[in-house]
């Protein structure tokens, strides 16, 4: 059983589920802190080569877009139970208690389903793309797509927690 | 009646957009309606390298575009983008039309693409804010926008300049701002995307020819019954035919549009050019450690004849 | 087509669906009823995030977190109350200083009205209810997209393509802040004297205004060496933004010392998510953008717009009127994405200025971020200080009223806007 912070007691393959998705978000943080870490410091550099040794850096543009797509997408999910993805609530805000959990549970579902056709199609895209090169390094293109795919299967992990267990498991630890 | 979408990132006033917009006439009149063709020009479906997805995974059936953006894929292109390679445009669809062109088309067929036809995309220019470019030496030190391909850089760096790779839509700014001195692309381009504005001095370099090379999806095309296959080819050729002419037609229109707008320029001579050429000899052998030797000796061969 | 992805949309929306997913969702609803394969999805999702200029957005973010950790909001508020410290609503004028500075080398309102927030809230509840202090801070952050560098400036450009640049946008921006700057103040002195709030502050000396713009001299240095490096033409947006990454950690690890290399990876990860709010809408909008081209509705809608009135001013009128509804309803960065490549073409069909057309649609935005129902600020604040929605909608309303205020103005008086761009070649 797994005790969420002012959330309710999961148990049985819910707490499975949310276990494995805490076990990646610890993973993809770490893999997003080096990301946004290299984006940085390459935009950075290509600054100073062309000013200061008057060179550049012919992957500076390519890499630091990769880092910064991969960031993008493997912090989207980290923001699924922190409520960073802004919504309309006025109106569900009106309504009894009841329908509002229905309601939650609606859109948690339609989410994962978005997040499932999101995984499947990535992979599907990824493997079209995988004989295609960088323009300006040696390694394949299809590497762009797995972030994206990536956020499917994160994203839907989480959702499904959300679906199953209600508005209760949004957690309200800190942003860190 | 089956719908072929066709996505493009060239203006619609672009000779190509209009080619295929003749070609979506003549297939509809050939198939007597059977085929109908929708056209998205400039990037209403997104960028090149997203249509180029698109195409691949067949969501939609064909692709026109700039031939570099199946390089990465078909690395064998790059033998015909080879700097200083032809000397006219007539030369360059000669080599197109002939045995080079065959082996690119089996190459990528054998990516999942089918070669509809080259087009025009046309020689590319150098224009910059510092100086007038009339022989390899002026090169030296200039901070020029180039296209992410390492021949196009390489081929830079060995005349000296200081290439830097940028998104073209970041370009405009970049040159009135001043990050970047200078940039390269057809007249056509130079025009349309009114760098004339924030840049002084124009030369006809020609240094790389580009084509547009119209492609669609191996496994629709194959789905299409034989008379459509030839309907879609037929069509196909009379554009590009079309679209050669044209495009040839206002390449000197596109020149003289930018000497009018106040652009400075400057012809280069045949001395100054064979001193260009003479200057990037190396990218060729460079490039068989990429591409299959022999692929670029049949290109340098062909391309002299 | 294009009714049932609305309607898609607006019941997910309604339901309380993230806007990004219900976007998303619509999306697919869209490309499955245009019989497109679904693999556009992920395609557009991808090439929608995958753009140089966007890296601005994380890497400004990145900037702000940097500097909070470097406790530049200390020396911010001590220098703010050096200068207005002593007037009606003195600690209220400290807000809105600490604000106009804060924009001036961050990106977005959210990241500024938490970082104002959590640390003036608790001075300022020893004089003001938390009301007023959340309508203040509030209007404080919305400083933050208004004066350069802005986020929403980027998104803009980049959404309206070639015609406007981001350093244009940014310079337009300036002369509208200083006024917005102004008004708030007037704004908050006025309504403390009014409700007879107490003096607060030390009286302005001299010498003291002296000694602590010295210690808030690297701050103000800042946006001349970001924001002028962009506008200048010394680096891009994206690179600028890099740049004031650098300098952040800079103040941090050698100025004020407060930084540790234990909190990087807290800052790195904090601008990653939020940034990712963005993307996500960036992402997931696209799709829908995609299926209505296809359905062809820019064109359906330019026809609609231009069948109603030929008159310019009348177009900017109605544009405006339409910005206010969904300012109120959609996430400011939703509402970008969907509508900029509609009505910035058709702006300068109606030969409108396309700087002028971009920072009157940009700024009525802005304000959108402080109406409700959806007004990302007035959640940001009322999470701060837990005060209920209806009574901070009660405090903010002046607010917001001056801003539509300084909106109509600019709109009257393009030489407002456009002064400066002008001047400096845009
Ligand atoms: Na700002
Ligand atoms: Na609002």
């Amino acid at each position: 059983m797994t005790r969420l912070e002012g959330g309710p007691d999961l148990s049985g393959p819910l707490a499975f589920v949310d276990r494995f998705a805490r076990g990646i978000d610890v993973l993809s943080r770490w893999v997003i802190v080096v990301m946004m870490a290299a984006m940085a410091i390459l935009v950075s550099l290509q600054v100073f080569f062309r000013y200061a040794l008057n060179s550049s850096i012919d992957f500076a543009d390519e890499a630091s877009r990769f880092f910064f797509v991969a960031a993008i997408f493997l912090a989207l999910p980290h923001g699924i139970r922190r409520g960073v993805h802004v919504g309309i609530d006025l109106f569900v805000n009106m309504m009894p208690r009841g329908l509002h959990t229905v309601l939650f549970r609606i859109s948690a579902a339609a989410s994962a389903v978005l997040m499932i056709v999101i995984l499947w199609t990535g992979a599907i895209a990824t493997a079209d793309k995988w004989n295609e090169l960088m323009p300006t390094l040696p390694v394949s293109a299809g590497l762009y797509y797995l972030p994206v795919l990536f956020t499917g299967f994160h994203g839907f992990l989480h959702l499904v927690v959300l679906a199953v267990g209600g508005p209760a498991c949004m957690t309200t630890e800190s942003e860190t | 009646q089956t719908t072929l979408r066709v996505a493009g990132n060239f203006p619609v006033e672009h000779t190509a957009s209009g080619a295929m917009e003749i070609f979506k006439e003549r297939v509809e009149e050939l198939t007597g309606g059977e085929l109908v063709v929708q056209n998205f020009p400039a990037m209403q479906l997104g960028g090149a390298n997203e249509n180029v997805d698109q195409v691949r995974s067949g969501a939609i059936f064909a692709v026109f575009t700039s031939i570099a953006y199946f390089t990465r894929t078909v690395p064998e292109l790059e033998a015909v983008s080879l700097p200083f390679l032809f000397e006219s445009r007539d030369k360059a669809f000669e080599v197109m039309d002939g045995p080079v062109g065959t082996l690119m088309d089996e190459k990528l067929l054998e990516e999942g693409f089918v070669n509809l036809g080259y087009m025009e995309l046309g020689f590319r220019h150098a224009t910059n804010n510092v100086r007038p470019i009339t022989s390899a030496e002026d090169f030296a030190g200039l901070r020029i926008r180039l296209q992410p391909n390492e021949v196009h850089l390489d081929t830079f760096r060995a005349l000296g300049a200081n290439p830097q790779a940028m998104d073209v839509s970041e370009l405009y700014s970049a040159l009135q701002q001043g990050v970047l001195d200078g940039q390269e692309n057809p007249y056509n381009i130079i025009s349309t995307r009114r760098f004339n504005e924030v840049q002084t001095y124009l030369s006809d370099t020609g240094h790389f020819f580009d084509f547009i090379n119209v492609v669609a999806n191996r496994d629709a095309f194959g789905r299409l019954s034989p008379e459509h296959q030839e309907a879609v080819r037929t069509a196909m050729r009379e554009a590009v035919e079309w679209q050669r002419k044209e495009a040839a037609a206002l390449d000197l229109k596109f020149r003289d549009e930018l000497i009018a707008a106040g652009m400075e320029f400057h012809a280069i001579t045949p001395e100054a050019r064979a001193g260009m050429r003479e200057a990037t000899m190396g990218i060729a052998e460079a490039l068989k450690s990429r591409v299959d030797p022999a692929v670029i000796d049949m290109v340098l061969a062909e391309s002299v004849e | 087509m294009i009714w049932l992805v609305l309607a898609v949309f607006g019941f997910l929306a309604v339901i309380g669906m993230p806007l990004a997913f219900a976007l998303g969702f619509a999306g697919l609803a869209g490309l499955q009823s245009i019989g497109f394969e679904l693999v556009i999805l992920p395609q557009r999702m991808l090439f929608a995030v995958n753009s140089f200029p966007l890296m601005a957005i994380p890497l400004f973010m990145l900037a702000g977190e940097l500097m909070v950790k470097a406790g530049v909001m200390d020396r911010l508020i001590t220098f703010a109350n050096s200068l207005v410290g002593r007037v009606h609503g003195g600690i209220a004028n400290v807000a809105v200083i600490a604000g106009m500075v804060l924009a001036a080398v961050t990106g977005a309102a959210v990241a500024s009205a938490s970082a104002l927030g959590s640390t003036l809230v608790p001075s300022m509840r020893k004089h003001y209810p938390d009301s007023y202090s959340s309508a203040v801070i509030a209007s404080a952050a919305n400083l933050g997209p208004v004066i350069p560098p802005s986020n929403a400036m980027i998104v803009y450009a980049l959404m309206a393509g070639s015609s406007v640049s981001v350093g244009g946008m940014f310079m337009a921006g300036v002369v509208p802040g200083i006024i917005l700057t102004l008004g708030f103040m007037g704004l908050a002195s006025f309504i403390s004297w009014r409700r007879g709030y107490t003096l607060t502050g030390d009286p302005v000396t001299l010498r003291n205004v002296l000694t602590q713009t010295r210690r808030a001299l690297i701050i103000l240095l800042m946006p001349i060496i970001v924001v002028g490096g962009i506008v200048g033409g010394i680096f891009t947006a994206t690179e600028g933004a890099a740049i004031a990454c650098v300098y952040g950690a800079f103040i941090g690890f050698f100025v004020t010392g407060q930084l540790k290399l234990a909190d990087l990876p807290g800052c790195l990860f904090r601008a990653a998510v939020t940034a990712s709010m963005v993307g996500a809408l960036i992402a997931f909008a696209s799709v829908v953008t995609f299926v209505f081209t296809i359905e062809m509705l820019p064109m359906k809608l330019t026809n609609a717009v231009q069948a109603l009135t030929a008159d310019p001013l009348i177009f900017t009128l109605l544009v405006m009127l339409m910005l206010i509804v969904v300012g109120m309803l959609v996430e400011s960065n939703a509402a970008y994405i969907m509508l900029v490549p509609l009505f910035a073409p058709l702006a300068i069909s109606y030969g409108l200025d396309p700087l002028y057309f971009g920072f009157l649609f940009m700024f009525n935005l802005v304000i959108g971020m402080m109406t409700p129902p959806v007004g990302v600020l007035l959640f940001v604040m009322s999470g701060i200080t837990r005060v209920p929605m209806g009574k901070l909608i009660v405090e903010v309303w002046p607010f917001v009223l001056l801003q539509f205020g300084v909106l109509i103005l600019c709109l009257l008086v393009p030489e407002l806007v456009l002064w400066l761009p002008r001047v400096m070649g845009f």
